[in-house]
């Protein structure tokens, strides 16, 4: 093998020493995090404290269906009990031809009370996505930029929008540098191809995750949100993070949960779905809602401490 | 509220993926250690040339402006596209993977291939089914066509790009794409065998 490649295994290998914890079997629980099972919560019994940092998550969801429309209803219902004000999103955000128009209906008229209200959104992309339009889209806020991180506005948090379609050597080098030089308590990634998932038409994408997961683990990073299937789950920690598929915020692939990954701690995919969360101190709190307003699960995740 | 897009000093780790990664084919070893330099050393010189033609061409036009619409996009993005294609309208399929590089990439993407990710790696390639979609040196990339996951290991072994271009795959074959234009510079048929 010529050198370069030599070379770049062993870049390989030592991204995987650095993290010093080795990589567990799927449905390895690790020890620090804490999920509750699910529960049949009223609307909007997190803790919903003053000072909190309250988000939303969504993916998969610019399709312009009516089905979008109608979950982004409910998006502005819960708001009113809830008031997030940032939404992170998992890629594929506008289907198809990206034009004034599209982004018009599939983005800007359903959340438009959102955005009225002043709810910024951090996008990450997705690989339907139009990648040099929504770099520089304002209301994605990406800066022009395909990855990218911001300190959140409330608590101690730090997101890292990842492009996980195209993770380059520079990237690999900008998220180790970014997650090593962050001093928050919560280092929350997010970006579109799940390092797990359930979900048969794509499932874990295994390869990315031998490149990330050391470097989430050996970060304490505690949650991970992505989409690309379109189903909604919550795992099991696996080596000791949570990880999110909230793919099914406008797509929808009914029945498509594989139950024999052993990964499922809840999963959803009967309809569409959205996210909300809340950090307070060392607790993440979420609920899933459905188009109908089902809260179809729910709990707490306390943030992994360091070793 | 603070917003960071990649602005930090490199840490160790990334100076040493770039180190190891090296840059390009520029960074190979001696041309007598490697018996692919020559080879990677024309493969640079023509991705050079072709950046340095589309930076010369996008520069004749108004750039794109901040919080742009997708119209003003989709018109700078058309714009560049007419440009090269006036520029390179004797391009043929084969001009910037020639050959000899083509035998390197096939054998660098074997090798991840068949190697402990390989799996992984080939079931990411081929995650969107985008088997016998068509297109040709200098059409716009196919709309409607997702995006193919790049998985990290290819990325490593691959020779690094410009920051104009870079490499997809639709089905089996590696694309060499203009990510300004969207337009397709060159590919490898059969790049996965």
């Amino acid at each position: 093998m010529p050198s370069i490649a030599l070379r770049a295994w062993q870049a390989l290998l030592v991204v995987v020493a650095l993290a010093s914890l080795p990589a567990c079997a799927p449905g390895t629980a690790g020890p620090a995090v804490v999920v509750s099972p699910a529960a049949a919560a009223p609307p909007f019994d997190l803790p919903n404290r003053d000072g909190s940092l309250k988000f939303m998550v969504i993916g998969d969801f610019g399709n312009g269906s009516r089905q979008q429309y109608q979950l982004a209803d409910q998006m502005v219902q819960v708001r009113a009990k809830f008031p997030f004000e940032l939404a992170i999103t998992v890629g594929d955000n506008i289907y198809g031809t990206n034009s004034t128009s599209t982004l018009r209906a599939r983005f800007e008229l359903p959340y438009k009370p959102l955005l009225d209200a002043g709810v910024k959104f951090y996008a990450s992309l997705g690989n339907h996505d139009d990648r040099e339009l929504q770099r520089r889209y304002a209301l994605f806020n990406m800066g022009g930029d395909f990855y990218y991180a911001f300190k959140a506005p409330q608590e101690d948090v730090r997101f890292f929008a990842i492009d996980s379609g195209y993770p380059t050597v520079e990237q690999i080098g900008w998220l180790e540098s970014e997650l090593t030089g962050s001093g928050e308590a919560w280092k929350i990634p997010y970006f579109h191809h799940p390092l797990y998932s359930s979900g048969e038409r794509h499932g874990s994408q295994e390869g990315l995750r031998r490149i990330l997961e050391p470097m989430f683990i050996k970060h304490n990073v505690s949650v991970v949100f992505a989409g690309h299937d379109h189903i909604y789950e919550r795992t099991t920690p696996q080596n000791g993070i949570v990880h999110f598929v909230v793919g099914s915020s406008g797509q929808l692939r009914s029945g498509n949960i594989d139950p024999r990954t052993g990964l499922t701690a809840k999963g959803f995919d009967r309809d569409r779905v959205f996210l909300v969360a809340e950090i307070a101190g060392d607790e993440l709190f979420f609920n899933a809602i459905s188009r109908t307003g089902q809260i179809v699960d729910s709990g707490v995740i306390t943030r992994r401490q360091p070793e | 509220m603070d917003t960071m897009h990649r602005r930090l000093a490199p840490s160790i780790l990334a100076l040493a993926l770039v180190a190891a990664a090296g840059r390009g084919a520029g960074a190979q070893d001696p041309p007598a250690a490697n018996p692919d330099a020559a080879a990677l050393a024309d493969f640079q010189e023509r991705v050079q040339a072709y950046a340095a033609l589309h930076d010369k061409l996008e520069r004749t036009l108004a750039p794109i402006p901040p919080n742009p619409t997708p119209e003003q996009v989709s018109d700078h993005q058309r714009a560049l596209e007419r440009l090269l294609l006036r520029a390179r309208a004797g391009a043929k399929h084969g001009d910037i993977f020639t050959d000899s590089i083509r035998a390197y990439f096939r054998r660098q993407i074997a090798r991840v291939i068949q190697g402990s990710d390989g799996a992984a790696v080939r079931q990411a390639l081929l995650d969107e089914d985008t088997r016998g979609v068509r297109f040709a040196v200098n059409a716009r990339y196919p709309a409607n066509v997702p995006r193919s996951t790049v998985p990290p290991q290819i990325l490593l072994v691959l020779p690094r790009l410009p920051e104009e271009v870079e490499y997809r795959f639709v089905g089996e074959r590696l694309v060499l794409l203009d990510v300004h234009a969207n337009t397709v510079v060159d590919f490898i048929d059969r790049a996965l065998s």
